[in-house]
């Protein structure tokens, strides 16, 4: 056995003679370290790299999300990832990417030093600064993990030329020193920068499963930008091919296995395209390879038009003249009706990628289609339900290019993000989402499910089905069958759901007047919370200044909007208790309405004009409350049209009769209504409201939820009145007329 | 300390004076206010110019939605504080700025903050200070003073040469004490008060002063000497202070906080005592400052829990104001962007007290940590 001045006098003659073979030096400076009595050392045995290996990278699916996941690190925008006879062990497998690649520092202090702290002192790349994803120091166990002779080849950004790395991992044997094994880099070419990792003598089978399975790994980094957003935008994507090879004899078969488009957007249920032709006229065209041939047909470059209720259309590729050049390009998913294999990996990808981004003059405007940016108001929609397929923003996944070189169309708002929301955006949000909601409609429409709330649902009743007509029924079942006990129990059910009907009915108007003012109520919480806060402020300036001038005046006029208030309150709630229905003197309602809401509408900047009439006849029985629901409702829906204009608000009361009936017309001088929507403004749900704020309350979604007129509907209807849209004042944009029968003698005098 | 405010809110002006009027209350402060109605961004910009040609010490208020109620007969606006102030900001910028820099507040109903604002973050850098008008009936003193003291702050900024040494003489710091400011810090003032004199502001109060670090407040530095800061009495008070005087914050928006440079505070005590302060318990420490400044100081309290042992406090907890030896702290949820930032903590009785919603505060290591101690207790 050699002693330790063995090792050293065969040290100084290698050094002498063979100064170059630093293998050589190491492997004797280290028997020396180990033969030291003065000091003992921690030695590695070579066998702990693969010990490493197998324990810190268990599964193959995770080495292999591993190193795609470097190549994310090293700023690569493609990877492609090829698999070479890997249906049984021993295969190859060739992972090949456009980063930055290495620098023989970064393979000598990086890939081969253990436990080196560089990604933790860097948390982002050096070019995109994307966020480190891999592990620390994971990446060489994983090549270690995956086969047992790894080949690299990397060329940094800076090099012309590149070099070759070859590790035989089973050299690293039990027994030896971990510093004993060396390996010897090459020069070598490689057209373009990046880094391919050749890992040869694969350890397990790769099925296309469990390919699919490490692509699941990754899908978090993938973004798949390229697909969707403009040529050119310089913007960094990240895509990962994956491709498998055979080999029979002397042919070699490549079959791609799964790419971002087959993983991802080949599910989408429909690929939606739109765009404003050199003519002005607004074109779109739906495809979809997910709905059976037999039901659909893609729509191809067809002028832009709506989709109605009763599968009625309306032109509307003439409205967006002014956007020549827009271009729509979307994906839109049905989470429901994702395959199971491919569910999880899409739905991981719409998390971090859905939404329609915007993109003007080819760089992205934010933060229109990130986060929860909500600028096409489809989560808006979408929790109204008034349309019902899914349309939410996490449904699409897509962009709108804007080419505005000149920026005569759109205006960056000041110094900071989003654009200035004029005429122009506002045509440009309303095209985008037409042409999705178009597509949505048709391919829902398609797949069979309902598109409105507002249509009728497949079990609607029978209309004629009343009180009355189940009492006569049952008369005539009776008397048409005296003996049959079994038409006799029918009879006797009948009647007393009749009865329960009756007084669900009863209950449902109570409700009906109580729903509407809940509603109006929210209106006002905001202003009453600030009137109270500046009543409590004015009070304690009284105490603390003294009762000045001007601190009286605070003080009365904050009181009195409180008493404004509290009116409005003792209006709405104290005779929600009466249920007696009697006649109605709509003019001292309408009176008492004026009072009672002109200092309400006044803080609005809004005027609520003088009330004009004589006495009229009194209305049919109904419940006072039902008036005061009518009114609210009217007058919270003009507040929030004249809000959607910059006029200074007005809105008129005038009253007359006509024809048995009495009537109320009701005016404001708000954004009007437009003539689409004219149909459709009774029906439940139905709105044109826009978000009230960014993240509006529950009271505040629900106040623009379009309930109140379909309450105000069913209210007037309930007493066998009418409420409709009439052609407005002179000076007024919108007249709703509320008018009901007129009390009989018999009414009135009972009243 | 004295602020001339203008206050731009849609609200009925009678209501919106006597909110604003509260900030007339402190004796201590002299704030005059206007308000003032929205009149279209342009005129509101005029408005402002010559408010600042007219007056001094001039600072805005803004409210947070100015696109909701009208004077009678006037058109409401339809744009909201926040797209006012960015017009203002963006004004304010570069070495010669069209619009001289002043301070600009936000102020609003509780619910529209969380509403409106919080999720609106691009607009957290347009503002100075974010107020509710709910809470200005408690803190009337506080918010006036903090507006009076980003007045004069901003007069400082203004005022200051851009050079490195000037910008330290304006912290309040010579050559001696240079260090005591980290180094990052001042280089960051003075490159971005050459861009923008509110981003600088902004800076200085939101990275340099709200964070416990190389600044420290009254609280953490009597609980690091400790001492029971609520159980002095005035003379104690000014001997403590006094003594450490010279460790005082004297940079922009001093006026309306007292703050010490730590590096400062060191200094002194090791004049005294060689000692590390954070090896000592509080009694030991109350013994040192006895020896030093001829006062027993009350000795600081340790929390009243089973899960709290230790007197060598540090710091003070984020929520309750308990002295804290950070190793019985648990982490809070607050960004540290920077290297002299020292991340808040909660005491761990506070922890057990948030129960459930503790995951919303701490950083999940330090809920398995309480949740280790607690069942080593219990063991």
């Amino acid at each position: 056995m050699k002693t330790i001045d063995n090792y050293k006098d065969e040290l100084a003659k290698t050094l002498k003679e063979s100064p170059d073979d630093v293998q050589r030096i190491l492997e004797l400076s280290h028997q020396i370290a180990r033969l030291d009595d003065q000091a003992y050392r921690l030695t590695v045995d070579s066998s702990h790299v693969d010990i490493l290996g197998m324990q810190l990278v268990s599964k193959q699916e995770t080495a292999l999300s591993e190193l795609i996941k470097n190549s994310y690190d090293a700023d690569a925008t493609e990877v492609d990832v090829e698999f070479i006879d890997s249906l049984t062990p021993g295969g190859s497998l060739v992972i090949s990417d456009n980063g930055v690649g290495m620098t023989s520092d970064d393979i000598r202090d990086g890939f081969m030093r253990i436990s080196t702290n560089f990604k933790s002192l860097r948390p982002t790349s050096r070019k995109f600064e994307r966020p480190v994803s891999g592990r620390k120091g994971i990446g060489r166990f994983s090549t270690q993990r995956l086969g047992s002779k790894l080949t690299i080849v990397t060329r940094s950004e800076d090099s012309q030329s590149a070099t070759e790395l070859k590790i035989d991992w089973d050299a690293y044997q039990r027994g030896s020193d971990l510093m004993a094994v060396s390996h010897r880099p090459t020069a070598t070419t490689r057209k373009t920068p990046g880094t391919t990792f050749t890992i040869n003598n694969l350890r397990d089978s790769w099925t296309e499963s469990k390919i699919l399975g490490a692509y699941k790994h990754i899908s978090g980094l993938l973004s798949p930008t390229s697909l969707i957003s403009p040529e050119n935008t310089g913007e960094q994507s990240f895509s990962v091919t994956v491709k498998q090879t055979a080999t029979t004899g002397e042919r070699r078969v490549t079959k791609p296995l799964v790419d971002q488009h087959s993983a991802i957007f080949s599910h989408a249920m429909a690929e939606i395209s739109g765009w404003i032709d050199d003519q002005g006229v607004a074109r779109f065209t739906v495809e979809s390879k997910v709905l059976p041939k037999a039901k659909w047909t893609d729509i191809n470059d067809e002028p832009l038009f709506r989709v109605g209720p009763k599968s009625s259309k309306e032109d509307l590729s003439k409205n967006y003249a002014a956007l020549r050049g827009v271009k729509l390009k979307a994906y839109y998913f049905v989470h429901s009706e994702l395959p199971r294999g491919a569910s999880s990996l899409v739905r991981s990808v719409l998390k971090q990628n859905a939404g329609i981004k915007l993109y003007r003059n080819n760089f992205k405007v934010m933060p229109y289609g990130s986060g929860r940016d909500d600028w096409l108001s489809l989560q808006q929609s979408s929790a109204i339900r008034d349309i019902l397929p899914p349309h939410h923003n996490n449904n699409f996944m897509g962009s709108v290019e804007v080419n505005d070189l000149d920026g005569l169309l759109f205006e960056e708002t000041a110094s900071r993000e989003g654009l200035i929301e004029n005429e122009a955006f506002e045509q440009l949000t309303n095209f985008t989402r037409q042409v999705l909601l178009s597509a949505v409609l048709q391919v829902s429409s398609a797949r069979g499910i309902k598109l409105y709330a507002s249509d009728p649902s497949p079990s609607a009743s029978n209309p004629h089905a009343t009180p009355e007509t189940a009492n006569e029924t049952a008369e005539e079942l009776l008397e048409s069958n005296p003996e049959d006990p079994k038409s006799q129990a029918a009879a006797s059910a009948l009647k007393d759901l009749a009865t329960q009907n009756v007084e669900l009915m009863k209950e449902a108007r109570l409700l009906r007047i109580l729903a509407g003012m809940g509603l109006t109520i929210t209106d006002f919480s905001h202003d009453i919370r600030q009137t109270l806060t500046a009543l409590d402020a004015a009070a304690q300036a009284i105490v603390l200044q003294g009762d000045t001038p001007n601190n009286r005046r605070r003080y009365e006029s904050c009181s009195k909007g409180l008493n404004n208030y509290l009116a409005y309150f003792e209006m709405t709630v104290s005779e929600n208790a009466d249920r007696k229905l009697k006649p109605i003197d709509l003019v001292d309602a309408a009176r008492q309405f004026v009072n009672v809401f002109e200092p309400l509408a006044e803080r609005k900047g809004i005027t609520i004009e003088p009330l004009e009439a004589s006495s009229l006849a009194l209305t049919t029985p109904m419940h006072p409350a039902e008036w005061h629901a009518v009114f609210l409702n009217l007058y919270t829906n003009s507040v929030k049209a004249i809000n959607k204009t910059s006029n200074v608000g007005k809105i008129k009361l005038e009253l007359g009769c006509s024809d048995n009936q009495i009537y109320l017309d009701f005016s404001d001088n708000g954004c009007g209504i437009a003539a689409e929507d004219k149909p459709r403004i009774f029906d439940h749900f139905f709105t044109t409201a826009l978000p009230s704020s960014l993240g509006a309350t529950d009271a505040e979604e629900l106040t623009g939820s379009g309930i109140g007129l379909a309450i105000v509907k069913d209210i007037v209807e309930s007493s066998g009145g009418r409420v409709m849209l009439v052609s407005p004042l002179s000076g007024y944009a919108t007249t709703f007329r509320v008018s009901v029968p007129i009390a009989t003698e018999d009414e009135t005098s009972a009243g | 300390m004295q602020a001339n405010i203008l206050c731009i809110d849609d609200g009925p002006k009678d209501e919106i004076e006597a909110i604003a009027n509260t900030l007339t209350f402190d004796e201590g402060v002299n704030i005059n206010v206007e308000v003032m109605c929205p009149q279209g961004v342009e005129r509101d910009v005029a408005v402002i110019e010559e408010r600042l040609k007219e007056t001094s010490d001039f600072a805005l208020l803004v409210d947070l939605r100015l696109d909701q109620d009208a004077p009678a007969n006037q058109q409401r606006v339809s744009y909201r504080g926040p797209t006012l102030v960015q017009e203002l900001r963006s004004r304010m910028v570069g070495p010669q700025p069209a619009l001289k820099p002043f301070p600009i507040v936000l102020w609003s109903a509780d619910e529209r903050l969380h509403l409106d604002y919080e999720a609106d973050i691009t607009s957290h850098d347009l503002f100075d200070f974010v107020v509710s008008k709910d809470a200005l009936r408690q803190d009337f003193g506080e918010v006036s003073r903090k507006i009076c003291g980003l007045v004069s702050g901003y007069a400082k900024l203004l005022n200051t040469g851009r050079s490195l040494k000037e910008m330290l003489a304006a912290f309040g710091l010579d050559e001696e004490s240079s260090s005591w400011m980290p180094e990052e810090a001042l280089n960051e003032v003075v490159d971005t008060i050459t861009r923008s004199v509110p981003s600088a502001a902004k800076f200085i109060n939101d990275e340099l002063l709200d964070f416990e670090g190389s600044l420290i407040s009254t609280e953490i530095l009597a609980v690091r000497l400790g001492v029971d800061l609520s159980a002095l009495d005035e003379k104690e008070t000014d001997i403590l202070m006094t003594a450490f005087g010279s460790a005082l914050y004297r940079g922009p928006f001093c006026d309306s906080r007292n703050l010490w440079w730590w590096a400062g505070v060191e200094a002194l005590w090791h004049e005294h005592d060689q000692r590390n302060l954070r090896r000592l318990n509080a009694d030991e420490r109350i013994v040192s400052l006895a020896q030093w400044l001829q006062v027993t100081f009350p000795v600081a309290k340790k929390i009243d829990h089973k899960v709290h042992s230790s007197h060598k406090f540090f710091t003070v907890c984020c929520r309750s104001g308990e002295p804290l030896d950070p190793k019985e702290g648990l982490r809070f949820k607050k960004n540290c962007k920077y290297s002299w930032q020292i991340q808040p903590l909660v005491s761990m009785k506070e922890g057990v007290n948030l129960g459930a919603s503790a995951q919303d505060y701490i950083i999940p290591d330090d809920i398995e940590f309480l949740q280790d101690t607690l069942e080593t207790i219990v063991s």
